[in-house]
């Protein structure tokens, strides 16, 4: 499953023009991250993935089918897509019925139904909150349960929107963990994010971008490490990079194009000799 | 006597559970700090937040709250909620929920206005609290017409209209990207330093708030798990950060486990120029003297 | 699906001679106004009343707003315009000019409604109802519920787009199933509004809410010299208007109707008739 896009424009009904002649593939299996300001287009441009907005001029092609073609619907049982706030999808009164929502209403059969849902709620740790109330849960689980509802329709692409923000340090790292154990199963993870710290960590492909348009694409270590990029994207350097550069302000030799602690660690202890 | 907060044996439960939400706080805090407070969601950090401003117990009052909170001589059992946020003023997560009026100007005023003050008075406090956050230029603008950071630093504003001694924020820059959240913090160190302003941030992003603080509190299942200066962080003989959920700063892993080689250092540096010169200049020589 | 906000009644900041009118004065207008359109049922003076307005538009500056907001009454206005010339009682003679008086008036009203909401900020609104001896408390509520449409609708927007990527189809199905679409929007929204006001309450009660007995305000509303010449002045034109409706009577050209073989009843009965078929309804 890949996602194509190209020299898409997006400009909404209230004359703002979010995206402009952006060009993009996703492979299959990729696991991609999205940087940029706020306002810059990364909303925007992942609501093209499932058909949300359809492109005002060129294309968007999921695994070869034009999102201009294709209902919301439709795709979503080949995209999966989360919203940061889970709130904005639960409404059901138990968490099974949260999560068995999706593939019902797509009148998948019912055996199908039970095992999938059995598999995300093992995976998602849910298993013990099925007969819950989604209200009564805590915000780290209403979370799990809105992926939950998503992963159950065995979506091929996944995407995030800021799955990060807000999250505590186990959360985060649980997050990470889940994503990493879905691109390891072959789905395609696309997600938006500003969290750079966590990006510098985990080390997807990066694609920032400024004012509607792409201005880097390429690997983690590469993209933020570029002070040209990085300004432009209004991000800030991650940490270690940060001191990376004020090291080599003094130190020439040092090179700048540090982002894991591990990595800087072998080139300080590489310094002193 | 220049204890601005006491609080002994605190303990609270929310009407809807027998478990307290938060217990055994006993905390003195001095005028001019800034407190850090880190740990899990759920923890207790938002209610320790509302017993300080007087939400507890005088909005939640289907709560059971034990012990006592002083806040500038104030108890805060025996004052009504308007005379405590006089003297703390409060902060929230969401900047949607806390912005009523339809201009950042009247939202300032709002506090004020509820006091009763004169006109030329409201008008003072507005001003002064425009300048403070450094938002003159957005006084006519709609809340919904604002960026996140500039809406939380609106919030900001519209307590400090209160004039208050101490600021509370419960974690202010969750729902920020990092531009914002770098706005907002500075806003609040600034605050701190200028304005001598006592300031208790519950704040995930630790590489940025560590920088300013000069005390951590971590708080695990309603208690107190750490109340110390940051640098203890890292020291040997304390439980790590980590089990109670609190993620370190990058820059911190790294000097703990050069320190875990062998490596030891004259201090623990929370802002990168100050890591840079620790490490130019002690690294070598650390390794030397350990050899 | 895209939700697209009321514009008409939006207030938009503008420095104009009616933006600087006290609200108190333009209340005044509206009310007065709206009673004159309801005194007649006749094309010819509703008209006359609708046409009148219209120059206050160019002086407020808010033509191209009032147009635009127009396109989003049409449906209303042809649903009037069918109830009224084909389900009108039988022994109206006229009903395709009635029809078009009641269109007409249903425009001066939005028109001059929309003339206030477009200057009066809805601050200064909650202001002058203060002091008409409204308890601080309602105007409070009714400027708040209007600072919360922007986000409400923002959020609404956002739950559309998390339940459609379920696969939500909104839009489809008969009229009872599309109703029953619409309960994943409403809960989620309603749960929301729920904890916003919760928040809401925690803000205030934490800015000195209801501190002190009598409130004060940092803009005090004034009325100046003109404000009163206006009152003066549409005062006269109000009870001129009345006096000429209800002692004088109306003159016959007043009284005008379109020709009877205008009148669209029985044209208008068979396309509906074929319409009906057509739907199976």
């Amino acid at each position: 499953m890949s996602i194509t896009v190209k020299n898409l424009d997006y400009t909404y009904p209230s004359g703002v023009a979010a995206l402009n002649n952006v060009s993009l593939k996703i492979n299959k299996g990729e696991h991609i991250a999205i940087m940029g300001a706020n306002g810059a287009g990364k909303t925007t441009l992942i609501k093209h993935f499932n058909g949300l907005l359809k492109p005002t001029k060129g294309h968007v092609l999921v695994n070869d089918i034009d999102t201009i073609t294709s209902s919301v619907a439709e795709m979503a049982k080949i995209v999966g897509f989360v919203f940061q706030n889970p709130d904005h999808q639960l409404f059901l009164t138990t968490v099974e019925e949260e999560i068995k929502f999706g593939p019902t209403n797509f009148n998948f059969p019912e055996e199908q139904i039970q095992r999938d849902m059995e598999k995300v709620v093992t995976f998602l740790n849910l298993k013990n909150l099925l007969k819950r109330s989604p209200f009564s849960l805590s915000e780290g689980e209403r979370k799990r349960v809105a992926l939950a509802s998503v992963l159950v329709m065995n979506p091929e692409i996944l995407i995030l929107d800021e799955p990060t923000m807000g999250q505590d340090a186990i959360q985060k790292r649980n997050i990470a963990k889940m994503i990493e154990e879905l691109n390891q199963q072959g789905r395609t993870i696309a997600l938006v994010t500003h969290d750079i710290e966590f990006v510098a960590e985990y080390q997807p492909r990066v694609v920032a971008m400024t004012e509607g348009r792409v201005i880097a694409d390429g690997m983690a270590k590469d993209v933020l490490t570029n002070l040209e990029v990085l300004t432009k994207t209004k991000l800030r350097p991650p940490q270690i990079t940060a001191l990376a550069w004020e090291i080599a302000n003094q130190k020439q030799s040092f090179p700048k194009d540090v982002i894991t602690i591990s990595e800087m660690k072998t080139k300080l202890l590489a310094l002193e000799r | 006597m220049d204890n601005i907060v006491q609080i002994r044996d605190l303990e609270f439960s929310y009407g809807t559970s027998r478990q307290p939400a938060i217990r055994e706080i006993d905390l003195d805090i001095k005028k001019g700090e800034y407190i850090v407070i880190a740990g899990l969601s759920g923890c207790g950090k938002s209610t320790f937040c509302r017993c300080l401003n007087g939400l507890i117990p005088h909005f939640y009052r289907a709560g059971v709250m034990k012990g006592s909170v002083t806040v500038d001589g104030l108890d805060t059992r025996e004052h009504p909620l308007y005379e405590i946020t006089q003297k703390v003023g409060m902060v929230f997560q969401d900047p949607e929920s806390q912005l009523m009026a339809l201009t950042v100007e009247r939202d300032i005023a709002f506090g004020p206005e509820n006091l009763g003050l004169p006109r030329e008075e409201i008008r003072i406090r507005v001003e002064e609290a425009l300048e403070l956050v450094k938002i003159a230029h957005l006084r006519e603008r709609a809340p919904h017409e604002l960026s996140g950071g500039e809406q939380q630093r609106v919030a900001i504003a519209s307590v400090l209209a209160l004039q208050p001694k101490i600021l509370v924020l419960d974690e202010p820059t969750a729902n920020l990207d990092p531009a914002g959240a770098v706005d907002v913090l500075n806003i609040i160190e600034n605050l701190q330093v200028q304005k001598k302003i006592t300031v208790i941030i519950v704040e995930h992003r630790l590489e940025l708030a560590l920088q300013s603080a000069t005390r951590l509190l971590i708080m695990h299942d309603g208690t107190l798990v750490f109340d110390d200066k940051p640098e203890r962080l890292i020291e040997k003989d304390i439980t790590p950060a980590e089990v109670y959920g609190v993620q370190m700063p990058s820059l911190i892993q790294l000097f703990t486990q050069l320190m875990d080689e062998g490596h030891s250092f004259s201090q623990i540096p929370f802002n990168i120029p100050l890591a840079a010169a620790i490490i130019l200049s002690e690294l070598g020589s650390a390794r030397s003297t350990s050899e | 699906m895209m939700l697209s906000p009321l514009s008409a009644f939006e207030f938009k900041r503008k420095n104009t001679f009616i933006h600087h009118l006290d609200p108190r004065t333009l209340l005044y207008f509206v009310i007065l106004t709206s009673i004159l359109i309801l005194q007649f049922q006749q094309l010819i003076p509703v008209v006359i009343i609708f046409v009148a307005i219209i120059p206050l538009l160019f002086v407020a500056r808010i033509i191209r707003e009032w147009i635009v907001s127009l396109k989003g009454f049409i449906f209303l206005i042809l649903i009037i315009f069918f109830i009224n010339v084909f389900f009108s009682p039988a022994n109206n003679p006229h009903p395709t000019t009635f029809a078009l008086s009641m269109i007409f008036r249903l425009l001066a009203l939005v028109t001059t409604f929309a003339l206030f909401f477009q200057t009066v900020h809805p601050d200064d609104l909650g202001q002058a109802l203060v002091k008409l001896r409204m308890p601080y408390e309602f105007s409070w509520a009714i400027t708040t519920a209007y600072r919360y449409v922007p986000t409400l609708a923002k959020e609404a927007q956002q739950i559309i787009d998390a339940q459609m990527s379920r696969g939500i189809e909104f839009q489809k199905g008969n009229f009872l199933k599309r109703i029953r679409n619409y309960i994943p929007l409403i809960v989620p929204l309603f749960i929301s509004a729920i904890k916003r006001a919760w928040k809401l309450a925690e803000a205030m009660d934490s800015k000195a809410w209801g501190a002190a007995k009598k409130r004060t305000f940092l803009y005090e509303l004034q009325m100046s010299p003109m404000d009163y010449v206006i009152i003066i002045i549409i005062t006269i034109v109000f009870i001129s208007v009345i006096y000429v409706r209800y002692i004088l009577g109306l003159p016959a050209w007043a009284e005008w109707t379109l020709p009877p073989e205008l009148e669209l009843k029985e044209i208008g009965k068979w396309i509906l008739g074929y319409i009906v078929n057509f739907l199976q309804l």
